[in-house]
């Protein structure tokens, strides 16, 4: 009966306590949005649709797509990267030191750094770069290339056999003042 | 999209019931994925299958005594002494696992030797070499007179230290010492088969060495090619070589390819090894 996907959540209006007032319904969701499901090697490497064995200079290329889906709402969308640890614990930690992102929207590069720094944050902050926009609802999908690389310096000898998880995310959340993402 | 609505009304006035005075108002979603990664190790840079480095560096100290008899019945003994030295090599190759990747001299360091002690060179990768490929060598020019046995470290790094590969390395040299005496008991003979101290016949030699007054404008017969008379002064660097000459047989017993000093005796007799 209820089938809405999964990752919508409930929302709220102060409004509601007005019993008679009438209600604005929306849906937001971004759930039809994608990442491909292979990394291209940019530059370096034997491997090519992974990201293990990386070494310095090493680049992997995805694509991604954000699509509104059947949303009806204005939303503010972000992209978020982290390294998780799946199993030595420290080795994210330690890899997020030197491993960068690079996101290329448009041809435009938007963001170049390193992948710590497209933490979520705290709420209420906003980034000052595209990684964090508007989009209306009846826009059509945007395309980004994410490229994850290794430095060609500045990555040692500590740095090899470091094994994790790079977790990738859209977020998104209506357009109104005082929203928040969801954890 | 109706039901949805009519849900999420309920929710909120679910949540209004349990008393949640300050509602923000929020509708998020999110998408993801994650990726396994994983860094590489040194054999994801460069692969060798070098594991340890010996250079074996013989040095041969050989010493030729020439007693000369003379006709009125003395003796004189003039001695001269080279050194054989062949050194160390060994080959190294080095197979990149990116097509950039490339090593260079400045890429490796020698650790527990003297400065200049091991020399390090790229060289052409052989037919059954694959690579970059490096010569190491002990630098014959300090090899020193005794037998010893040094040990070190040769270190690769490259990709600003995230290969960082190390491989043993030693230096055995062994010293000996050979002394052959040859006797010559020859009255008297004349030395230097280039100088004119001889009057030589000059008829059917060879290379009739004073040159020709007779000019009859027969260009056959040049009196002195540019090639002709060369061949038969060996040379003589040595500390103290008087050349005696004799009429000379190569030493067939040294098997050196590359001695220091080279020269031309025969009869000889081993004394010390």
């Amino acid at each position: 009966m209820w089938g809405p996907p999964a990752t919508t959540y409930s929302w709220m209006w102060e409004e509601a306590k007005d019993a008679g007032h009438e209600f604005a319904v929306g849906l937001l969701d971004i759930s039809d949005s994608r990442f491909a499901d292979e990394w291209q090697v940019v530059s370096g490497g034997n491997q090519v649709v992974d990201l293990s064995r990386m070494i310095p200079g090493d680049a992997r290329k995805i694509k991604a797509t954000l699509s509104n889906g059947a949303s009806d709402l204005d939303f503010i969308y972000k992209i978020v990267a982290k390294v998780k640890d799946a199993g030595v614990p420290g080795s994210a930690q330690k890899l997020e030191e030197v491993l960068r992102i690079k996101i290329e929207q448009d041809k435009d590069v938007i963001y170049e750094g390193l992948v710590r720094d497209l933490h979520q944050g705290a709420p209420g902050m906003i980034r000052s770069d595209s990684t964090e926009e508007f989009m209306h609802a009846d826009e059509a999908d945007k395309s980004f290339f994410l490229t994850i690389y290794l430095p060609e310096e500045g990555v040692d000898h500590s740095f090899q056999s470091l094994s994790a998880q790079l977790e990738l995310r859209f977020l998104a959340k209506q357009a109104t003042a005082d929203s928040i993402f969801a954890e | 999209m109706k039901k949805l609505a009519i849900g999420l009304v309920t929710v909120t006035f679910v949540l209004n019931i349990a008393h949640l005075d300050t509602t923000f108002s929020f509708l998020t979603s999110e998408k993801k994925q994650q990726s396994p990664i994983t860094t590489g190790t040194n054999e994801d840079v460069f692969v060798t299958d070098t594991e340890q480095i010996v250079l074996k560096t013989e040095v041969i100290k050989q010493t030729k005594v020439t007693r000369k008899k003379n006709a009125d019945g003395t003796t004189s003994e003039s001695s001269q002494s080279r050194l054989i030295i062949h050194e160390g090599v060994q080959r190294i190759s080095f197979i990149p696992k990116r097509e950039h990747l490339t090593l260079g001299v400045e890429n490796i360091t020698v650790t527990g030797f003297l400065e200049g002690e091991v020399t390090v060179e790229v060289v052409e990768a052989m037919d059954d070499e694959k690579g970059i490929v490096f010569r190491i060598g002990h630098n014959r020019h300090m090899v020193g007179r005794e037998s010893k046995t040094e040990k070190g470290e040769l270190q690769i790094t490259d990709l600003g230290g995230f290969y960082t590969h190390k491989i043993p390395l030693t230096l055995r040299t062994a010293y000996k010492s050979k002394s052959d005496v040859s006797e010559v008991t020859e009255p008297g003979q004349p030395s230097q088969p280039g100088t004119p101290d001889t009057p030589a016949p000059g008829g059917g030699s060879s290379e009739p060495s004073p040159p020709p007054p007779t000019d009859n404008g027969t260009p056959t017969a040049p009196p002195t090619e540019p090639s002709g008379p060369a061949p038969p002064t060996p040379e003589e660097p040595g500390d103290d070589a008087p050349p005696p000459d004799q009429p000379s047989a190569d030493n067939p017993s040294l098997p050196d390819n590359d001695e220091e000093e080279a020269g031309g005796d025969s009869q000889l007799v081993d004394l010390a090894k």
